[in-house]
């Protein structure tokens, strides 16, 4: 790449937007919330920076905290169920007819198209108790019933006397289930990425050797995708760590998310300085995060990306 | 055959429309060094695979020490494969790579050990345990990849042309070491090759495939010398190929009207077309003998104008147009040393063949 040195126009023309862009979009704002998280409210809209730590002692206060570990919980547990259901489709994707495989993308890309918010409301009319979910489990329930009923078992009551919808939403596995929902493609895309890489005859080459599909699954074909899982995991954890309209449209009233109580502070609560300090930390937590996706990656990078 | 350790039985491939392999049947025997020769997408691989176990016949049974192993897992077969690309696991060290199959057989751990050691001191790999694949070259990796399916100790060792990515020097070293390996564990091999040169010295018997089909299974010599038909003439060596008609087939010889050569009597051939059939009559370069002077009476002889001369070191490729048209291909053999070309392009010579040397093929 020593061909912009030649044409430093060039080089200025493309490279001058894209910088503008960050600066003034991203680094600026960037700089303007850290500062709000070393300053004091004055007033009704009024901010002053005095260089307190104030509002970062208060974000670790344990109500704070916990509401942060329960978030990072929640975001855990919707990235585990992401990788463990992205990884199946990933395989079906990757392993499908040339003529199939377009089409199978296009219906992970599909959500995409609609506003993630009017997705989380149509989840809702899923999950609610005059849901589909709840309809059909009670047709479920009815057609056992009616069998129960006909074999002379309907006196016993062995699925209860009359049908019971669940209760699936406000809840924290709704919030859980919102994350996964909406995060499900970008574990699906990187997976799908790595396992399409692979050479087919290294699977080939366990099972010759006698080993089974699982074995050969957790032996060769997980640590030679672990890569595509690792950016997966990163890309689901992050988003899902800071989600707030999801645990608000789909979560009971302990189902707030660290992400709600940022946004309060920006809003309702009118208290600018300690959203900033609350959202630092989130991202002190990302920066971790990715720190160490990238130590492992460049430990374990070497061998299985060159060969 | 009894001593068969791979039959297979009337298997054909279809992959959608196209058919891979059609209707082959071949058996191969315990120990010996069994080449699948032919083209690409003559259908080798695939009945390699069908080995393997990897694909299933969509007709026929292949039997593997006199089992069926119609409906058999790749990882249930008594047999092992050398992959072209040797997929040896980079994520793992030469010893994890070799003691895999060991691992998942269940192997006791004390056995493990020792067994590995055995396999990488056959492949001449001892003490390189610890080293990453991507620590290899490309040679040490197939090594590997050998060790690995050998330490299994298989009833057969498949390799899928292994040795195409190697330079030209360590490829004839390795075919060397191959043959030396097969006789020292006496495990039976069937290798895959698209090259000629690489079967020929190798195998103990070959078998030709072409579209789909076995053309001819006959050793090295026999494929060489006495070839079935036309495509294993052609495919196998270099060979000077010439249109004619049968005119009379007798006990007494064969007498055929070849076009640019006249009228040439050979030996009798209970296996030649019926007179007035079309047929290919052939020989090999180093068959023809190129001299300035008039050849001995009971030859064939043409004289012919070199148009090329080839310089290979050991031999020289001779090209000639003969007087009636036809061109012809002789091989003159550089056993004596010489500053100058033995012949030169633009000289008139005589091409001589012995009758005996003529292969009749028909359609």
């Amino acid at each position: 790449m020593e061909n912009w040195r030649k044409h430093p126009l060039v080089f200025w023309a493309f490279s001058l937007p894209p910088s503008f862009w960050l600066v003034f979009f991203f680094l600026v704002p960037l700089t303007l919330v850290w500062g709000y998280s070393f300053s004091e409210k004055r007033g009704i809209i009024g901010t002053e920076l005095t260089f307190t730590l104030d509002n970062y002692l208060r974000a670790l206060e344990p109500i704070y905290l916990e509401i942060l570990w329960k978030s990072l919980g929640m975001a855990a547990a919707a990235t585990a169920i992401c990788l463990v259901v992205g990884y199946p489709v990933a395989f079906a994707i990757a392993f499908a007819s040339e003529r199939l495989k377009p089409w199978l993308l296009l219906l992970v890309i599909l959500p995409f198209w609609i506003n993630i918010l009017i997705r989380t409301y149509a989840l809702i009319a899923v999950f609610r108790t005059r849901g589909y979910a709840n309809f059909a489990y009670e047709d479920l329930w009815n057609a056992a019933n009616w069998v129960l009923n006909t074999v002379g078992l309907g006196q016993l009551q062995l699925i209860g006397e009359r049908f019971e919808p669940m209760a699936l939403l406000y809840n924290n596995a709704a919030v859980v289930a919102g994350i996964v929902y909406a995060f499900f493609p970008f574990m699906v895309l990187p997976l799908y990425a790595n396992i399409e890489k692979l050479d087919r005859s290294f699977m080939e080459a366990s099972l010759d050797l006698g080993a089974g599909h699982w074995r050969t699954f957790f032996s060769v074909v997980f640590p030679l995708t672990w890569h595509g899982a690792l950016s997966g995991i990163v890309i689901v954890f992050i988003p899902a760590l800071g989600a707030f309209f999801i645990p608000e449209l789909l979560g009971g009233t302990d189902s707030q998310m660290i992400g709600n109580v940022i946004e309060r502070q920006f809003k309702s609560a009118n208290d600018w300085p300690f959203g900033a300090a609350l959202s630092f930390l989130l991202m002190y937590a990302t920066f971790f995060a990715l720190a160490l996706r990238a130590l492992v990656a460049g430990r374990k990078g070497g061998g299985a990306l060159d060969a | 055959m009894s001593d068969a350790i791979i039959s297979i039985q009337g298997v054909t491939k279809r992959f959608g429309e196209v058919t891979a392999v059609e209707r082959v049947d071949l058996d191969i025997r315990a120990g010996e060094f069994f080449a699948l020769l032919g083209p690409s997408g003559c259908g080798k691989t695939t009945l390699l695979r069908m080995l393997a176990g990897f694909e299933q016949p969509s007709e026929g049974r292949i039997l593997i020490g006199g089992q069926d192993m119609t409906g058999v897992q790749p990882n249930h077969r008594p047999v092992n494969m050398v992959f072209q690309s040797y997929a040896v696991f980079p994520h793992m060290t030469v010893f994890d790579n070799v003691a895999y199959g060991l691992k998942v057989a269940h192997t006791p751990r004390g056995e493990i050990a020792p067994r590995v050691k055995e396999a990488l001191a056959m492949v001449q790999l001892s003490g390189y345990e610890a080293r990453k694949p991507d620590q290899l070259s490309g040679g040490q990796r197939q090594r590997v990849a050998l060790a690995r399916a050998l330490v299994k100790r298989p009833k057969v060792l498949l390799l899928d042309e292994p040795l195409s990515a190697l330079d030209a020097k360590l490829r004839e070293a390795m075919q060397i070491e191959l043959v030396r390996l097969q006789q020292t564990v006496g495990i039976t091999f069937v290798i895959v090759t698209h090259d000629q040169d690489e079967a020929l010295s190798m195998a103990d018997r070959i078998a030709v495939m072409e579209s789909g089909h076995v053309r001819q299974v006959a050793s090295p010599q026999t494929l060489y010398e006495f070839p079935s038909g036309r495509f294993v003439a052609d495919f196998i060596g270099k060979m000077n190929l010439f249109e004619g008609k049968v005119v009379a087939r007798e006990a007494a010889g064969l007498s055929v009207e070849v076009e640019g050569l006249g009228r040439l009597e050979l030996p009798a051939d209970e296996r030649a077309p019926a007179p007035g059939r079309a047929v290919g009559i052939a020989v090999r370069p180093e068959k023809v003998e190129l001299t300035r002077s008039a050849p001995p009476e009971g030859s064939v002889a043409r004289r012919g104008t070199v148009t090329q001369v080839a310089y290979y070191g050991d031999v020289s490729y001779v090209f000639l147009d003969l007087e009636d048209g036809p061109a012809l291909n002789a091989n003159v053999i550089n056993d004596e040393r010489a500053a100058e070309p033995h012949f030169v392009k633009g000289e008139t010579l005589w091409a001589a063949w012995n009758p005996r040397d003529f292969l009749v093929l028909g359609e």
